[in-house]
C-alpha cells in the first residue's frame, strides 16, 4: 500500500506517489493566494483484477484524485506512474496505451454523452481515436459493448435523451469497457442512478470485472454501496487518506471519521450517536492543524491539534492515520 | 378530526414538445394536523410535482388539469393569485429541494428572512427584523451571523435559513421536498433533528418528500409510496416497514444496501416514461405478479386494513378471500 | 441530420425559405428586373404597370433597383458576416482550447481592437484602402471580428467543462479531434451571431455609402436608403424609394433570425436535462 521498495510491476497499474493537487484561489488583492488543497500527500498502488472502493464526502479530495488519475489534472507535486514512466510525460504512442488503459465513468450519465450524437457515435469514438477503422469491426465492437451491459442492439440509433438514467449509464460503461482497459475509475457512478436500480449497475460492473479482469476505482459517499462492491476501501477527509482496509475487515472500522460514515448511513443508529461529532466539513482552504479532523472528533487528543498522524498498519493490509492506534 | 391538507383526485400534466409529460395522475392524500407524513418516490413519480402543486406554484407548460387541494378547508385550485397570497407561506410553505441555492447571493441573510415575512404580512421593517433574529435563534443559527451573506455561511447553515424562512409565518403545513441532499452526513441528521424539534414545538403537519426510504421511515409516522404519478400504497410506517403490500413498496425495500445483504438486486425495467404510460395498472412491466387482468385496468387505491391503502389488483383479490 | 429537424419547425421553414428566396431573386437579377436600374425614366411615378414600384427622384425603376441591389446587399451582408464569423471564431477558438498564456495574449490582443470606437475607424480604414465594395467588405471584418471572438471564447471554454468533453479527452481525442466535436455546439452560437452581423453589415454599409464612402457605382438597399434620405422624395409625397428597401431588409433580418432561432431550439430538444420529477 505504501511505497514498497520492490514494486510489483507486473501487478500494478499505476502508482500515486506523494500526490498534491492544489488549486490556487485568488484572494481580493492581487498578491495574496490561498490554494484549495484537494489532495494532500496521498499514495497508493492500483493493482491488476482489484476493485477499489474510495469514499469521503464532498471536499474530500476523491473526484480530484481520480481526475488526476486520469490526466484530467494537474499534479501540483509528487507523480503518478504507469509504466514506471510519469504520466504527464508520456508522449505519442505510449500516452495513446495509456488513455486504451485507463478510462473514466462521469456521474452525470447525460452530461457525460454528447448529445447531438446518436449512441452509435458516441459509443465509436474511442475506436476511431485508437485506429479502428474497419466498419463491420466497429459494428460488431459496438453491438458487442452493448450486449455486454444488457442492451439491444437497436439502442445504437437513439439518442441519449430518448433514454433513461440507468440506460445512459450503461452505456457510459459500454463506451468506457469497449477498448478493453486495465483501470476504469468510476466516479460516483450510482449517485445519480435510483435507488431501485442502483443494485443493477453495481452488479453489472462486478460481472464485467470478472469477465474482462478490470479493476475499478469506485468513487462514491455511499460506503454502504462501496462496501458491498469493494475488495478494498480507502476513506479520504479533506484532501488525505485516513483508512485503508480489505472488505473482510469490513464494518470493523477503526478511524472515528469511518466510523461515522458508517452511522450515518444507518438510520437505525440513534441521532445522538452522530450528533456527538460536531461541527461540518471544515473548508479545503484552511484545514485544521494537525490531525484534519480533530475540530470535529469526540477523541480528540492535545496531539491531534498539532501533528498529523501518519498511517499505520495496525494488521495486515489494515492502516488508519489516527493516533487512538498509533 | 378533519383532515389539515386534503388532496382529491389531482392530476397535473406538463404540455411539452415532446407531448404530455403525465407527472400526476390522480392523487387523493390525506395529511392529518401534527402528522408527519412521508412521500417517497424515484425518478417519474411526481412527488416534486405533488409539492409545487400544492404551492400553487405549477408554471407553464404544466398545469392543473383537475381536482381539488383542500388546505384548512379551503380549496387552492381555485384561488386567485391574491388570495393565494393568503394562503401561501401563511397556511402552507415549502422547504424546496436545493434550498441552500436558493438563497439570493447578492442579499444578507436576515434581509432575505424579512422580505418573505413583510410580503406576506404588514409589519414594519423594525418588527421584520426582531422576528428574523428570532428565528434565527430557532432554527440554531447565531443571531450574529444576521448580517451575514449567503456565501459566508456552510451549507447546513443555508439550510437552517431555508427552514427559518419556512416557518416565519407559522403555517398549519410545512413540506419539506429532499431537505438533506447535499449535505454531509452529520448535518443530515442534525437537520433532521432540527425539523423533528420545530415540529413537536410549533406543531404543524408535516409533508416530507424524498427518494430515501430510509429516511422516511425513520423520520415519519406514516408514509406513502408514489409511482408514475399515483400512490400506490399508504399506511403508517410500522405497517410499511413490516407488512409491505404493493410489489414496489416491497421492492424499494429489497433494494437497499444493509447489513443483512446478501447479493445485489434491482427492480427489474427502468423508470415509468410519464408520456407514454403503458394501459393498465402503471407498475406492471416491472412486477412480477402481474397478470393479464392487471393490462386491463389500472387499479383503484383501496384500503384493504385499517389505514393501509394498497393499489394493486393482486393483493385486492387476496383481501377478499 | 440536424436538417431534418429544422424542416418539422415553423420558424426554420420560414428562415430558409425568406433565405432562398433572396438568395433567388439575386441570382435570377437579370431575369426579373423589368427595366435597368440605372436609367432614368419620368422622375417620381407611383405604382404602375410599367414601373412595379415607381421611380424614384431621378427616374431609376424602383423595382429593378432592389432585385439588382439584392446581389450587392446580400454579398456585402452574409460575405462580411461571415468572415467576421470565421476569422473571430479561429481567434476565440484558438484562444480558449490553447495554454492559460496564449489566451491572455490573444485576449488582450482581441481588447485592442475591441476598444478602439467603431466608426472612426471604419471611415479611416475606408479612407485609406479609398472605394469599392470588396474594401467595405474588409474593413466591417477588421472592425467586428473581436466581439465574435470573445462570445465564442467563453462559450468553449464553458463547453470544455462539460463532463461529455472531459470524456473525450480521457478517451484520447487530440486537439483537432476536439474542435471537430466542439463546432456543433457552438452551432447554434454563430447562427445567432451571423443574423446580427449580417443585417449590422447591410446597414453600416448604408452607412458607408452615406457617408460616401461606399461604392457609389453600385445600386444596394443601403444606397437605395440614401439616395432617398438625401434627394428628398419623402417630402414630394413618395415613400415607396424609403420603404422598398427598407422593408427588404427588414424581412431578410427577421428570416435570418428566425433560421437561428429554429437551429437553437433543434439544439435545445436535443441537450434537454429531463429533470426527474
Amino acid at each position: 500500500m505504501l511505497q514498497k521498495i520492490d514494486v510489483d510491476y507486473n501487478n500494478t497499474i499505476l502508482d500515486v506517489v506523494h500526490l498534491k493537487v492544489y488549486f490556487p484561489v485568488r484572494k481580493w488583492g492581487p498578491f495574496k493566494r490561498g490554494y484549495v488543497k484537494a489532495v494532500d500527500d496521498v499514495s497508493l498502488s492500483v493493482e491488476k483484477n482489484k476493485i477499489y472502493g474510495l469514499i469521503g464526502e464532498s471536499g474530500s479530495g476523491k473526484t480530484t484524485l481520480g481526475r488526476a488519475i486520469v490526466m484530467l489534472e494537474r499534479p501540483t507535486d509528487g507523480k503518478i506512474l504507469f509504466m514506471r514512466k510519469n504520466l504527464w510525460e508520456l508522449k505519442g504512442h505510449d500516452l495513446k496505451y495509456f488513455r486504451r488503459s485507463v478510462q473514466m465513468i462521469f456521474q452525470d450519465p447525460f452530461a457525460a454523452l454528447n448529445p447531438l450524437w446518436t449512441v452509435f457515435k458516441n459509443l465509436s469514438l474511442p475506436l476511431f481515436i485508437h485506429d479502428i477503422t474497419d466498419k463491420k469491426e466497429i459494428q460488431r465492437l459496438c453491438i458487442q459493448a452493448l450486449t455486454e451491459v444488457k442492451l439491444a442492439p437497436h439502442y445504437l440509433e437513439k439518442f441519449p435523451h430518448e433514454l433513461s438514467g440507468g440506460e445512459r449509464q450503461r452505456i457510459c460503461i459500454a463506451r468506457a469497457l469497449i477498448l478493453k482497459p486495465r483501470l476504469i475509475v468510476a466516479d460516483e457512478p450510482t449517485s445519480m442512478i435510483d435507488a431501485s436500480l442502483k443494485g443493477d449497475i453495481c452488479k453489472l460492473l462486478v460481472e464485467l470485472k470478472e469477465k474482462y479482469n478490470t479493476s475499478y476505482l469506485f468513487i462514491s459517499h455511499e460506503i454502504n454501496v462501496a462496501q458491498k462492491l469493494s475488495e478494498q476501501m480507502l476513506i479520504m477527509y479533506l484532501g488525505k487518506i485516513v483508512e485503508v482496509l480489505t472488505t473482510h475487515q469490513a464494518g470493523k472500522y477503526l478511524h472515528p471519521y469511518s466510523k461515522l460514515l458508517m452511522y450515518g448511513m444507518d438510520y437505525s443508529i440513534p441521532d445522538e450517536v452522530i450528533l456527538r461529532f460536531k461541527g461540518e466539513i471544515p473548508s479545503a482552504l484552511t484545514p485544521p492543524s494537525g490531525c484534519r479532523f480533530h475540530t470535529r472528533c469526540i477523541y480528540a487528543t492535545p496531539i491531534c491539534t498539532t501533528q498529523e498522524p501518519p498511517l499505520v498498519e495496525v494488521e495486515p493490509g489494515h492502516f488508519v492515520a489516527c493516533f487512538l492506534y498509533d | 378530526m378533519e383532515a389539515i391538507l386534503r388532496i382529491n383526485d389531482l392530476y397535473v400534466s406538463y404540455f411539452t414538445n415532446f407531448g404530455e409529460v403525465k407527472a400526476v395522475n390522480g392523487v387523493t392524500l390525506n395529511l392529518n394536523p401534527g402528522e408527519k407524513l412521508g412521500v417517497a418516490g424515484e425518478s417519474g413519480s411526481g412527488k416534486s410535482t405533488l409539492a409545487l402543486a400544492i404551492m400553487r406554484l405549477i408554471r407553464p407548460p404544466g398545469r392543473i388539469i383537475r381536482g381539488a387541494i383542500y388546505i384548512n378547508g379551503k380549496d387552492v385550485t381555485k384561488m386567485s393569485e391574491r388570495e393565494l397570497r393568503g394562503v401561501r407561506w401563511k397556511q402552507v410553505a415549502m422547504v424546496f429541494q436545493g434550498a441552500m441555492n436558493a438563497l439570493n447571493p447578492t442579499h444578507r441573510v436576515a434581509f432575505q428572512i424579512m422580505e418573505a415575512i413583510r410580503i406576506h404580512e404588514k409589519i414594519n421593517k423594525k418588527e421584520a427584523f426582531k422576528k428574523a433574529i428570532n428565528l434565527l435563534s430557532l432554527v440554531g443559527v447565531d443571531p450574529a451571523r444576521a448580517k451575514d451573506y449567503p456565501f459566508q455561511l456552510s451549507g447546513g447553515m443555508k439550510q437552517r435559513v431555508m427552514i427559518a424562512m419556512a416557518i416565519a409565518l407559522n403555517p398549519s403545513v410545512l413540506i419539506a421536498d429532499e431537505p438533506t441532499t447535499a449535505l454531509d452526513v452529520v448535518t443530515q441528521r442534525k437537520i433532521l433533528a432540527l425539523l423533528k424539534e420545530l415540529h413537536d414545538r410549533l406543531k404543524f403537519s408535516l409533508l416530507m418528500i424524498s427518494h430515501d426510504i430510509d429516511l422516511l421511515l425513520h423520520f415519519c409516522d406514516s408514509i406513502a409510496v408514489m409511482y408514475a404519478g399515483q400512490i400506490v400504497e399508504q399506511s403508517s410506517t410500522k405497517n410499511i416497514v413490516q407488512h409491505p403490500m404493493h410489489p414496489y413498496t416491497a421492492g424499494l425495500l429489497k433494494a437497499r444496501f444493509r447489513s443483512n445483504f446478501k447479493e445485489f438486486w434491482s427492480i427489474k425495467g427502468s423508470p415509468p416514461d410519464l408520456i407514454s404510460l403503458p394501459p393498465g395498472c402503471r407498475f406492471r412491466p416491472r412486477c412480477d405478479m402481474a397478470s393479464e387482468e392487471c393490462a386491463r385496468e389500472n387499479p383503484e387505491l383501496i384500503e384493504v386494513k385499517p389505514y393501509h391503502f394498497v393499489r394493486c389488483l393482486k393483493v385486492q383479490d387476496a383481501a377478499e378471500n | 441530420m440536424i436538417r431534418k429537424y429544422i424542416i418539422k419547425n415553423k420558424k426554420g421553414v420560414f428562415g430558409i425559405s425568406v433565405l432562398f428566396l433572396f438568395g433567388l431573386i439575386a441570382v435570377l437579377a437579370p431575369y426579373l428586373a423589368t427595366r435597368n436600374p440605372w436609367e432614368s425614366f419620368k422622375p417620381n411615378l407611383g405604382i404602375s404597370k410599367e414601373h412595379l414600384l415607381g421611380t424614384d427622384l431621378l427616374g431609376r425603376d424602383v423595382f429593378s433597383q432592389l432585385i439588382w441591389g439584392s446581389r450587392i446587399s446580400l454579398l456585402v451582408g452574409v460575405g462580411s458576416a461571415a468572415g467576421i464569423l470565421i476569422f473571430g471564431s479561429l481567434v476565440g477558438l484558438a484562444s480558449a482550447l490553447s495554454s492559460p498564456f496564449m489566451d491572455e495574449i490573444l485576449m488582450r490582443f482581441t481588447d485592442i481592437i475591441l476598444y478602439i470606437p467603431k466608426l472612426p475607424l471604419l471611415i479611416f480604414l475606408a479612407m485609406m484602402l479609398g472605394r469599392g465594395f470588396l474594401n467595405v467588405v474588409l474593413v466591417m471584418i477588421f472592425t467586428m471580428w473581436p466581439q465574435t471572438a470573445r462570445i465564442i471564447r467563453s462559450e468553449v471554454l464553458s463547453l470544455k467543462q462539460r463532463p461529455f468533453v472531459e470524456a473525450v479527452k480521457v478517451l484520447g481525442v487530440g486537439t483537432f479531434g476536439l474542435v471537430k466535436i466542439l463546432i456543433p455546439h457552438i452551432l447554434p452560437l454563430l447562427l445567432a451571431s451571423l443574423t446580427n452581423l449580417t443585417i449590422w453589415a447591410v446597414v453600416y454599409e448604408a452607412s458607408l455609402s452615406f457617408l460616401g464612402l461606399g461604392d457609389p457605382s453600385v445600386i444596394t438597399w443601403g444606397t437605395m436608403l440614401y439616395y432617398a434620405h438625401v434627394s428628398g422624395v419623402i417630402f414630394i409625397g413618395n415613400y415607396i424609394p424609403i420603404v422598398a428597401p427598407g422593408l427588404c431588409i427588414t424581412i431578410f433580418g427577421v428570416g435570418m433570425h428566425y433560421l437561428a432561432s429554429a437551429i437553437q431550439d433543434v439544439y435545445a430538444q436535443r441537450t434537454r436535462l429531463w429533470k426527474p420529477f
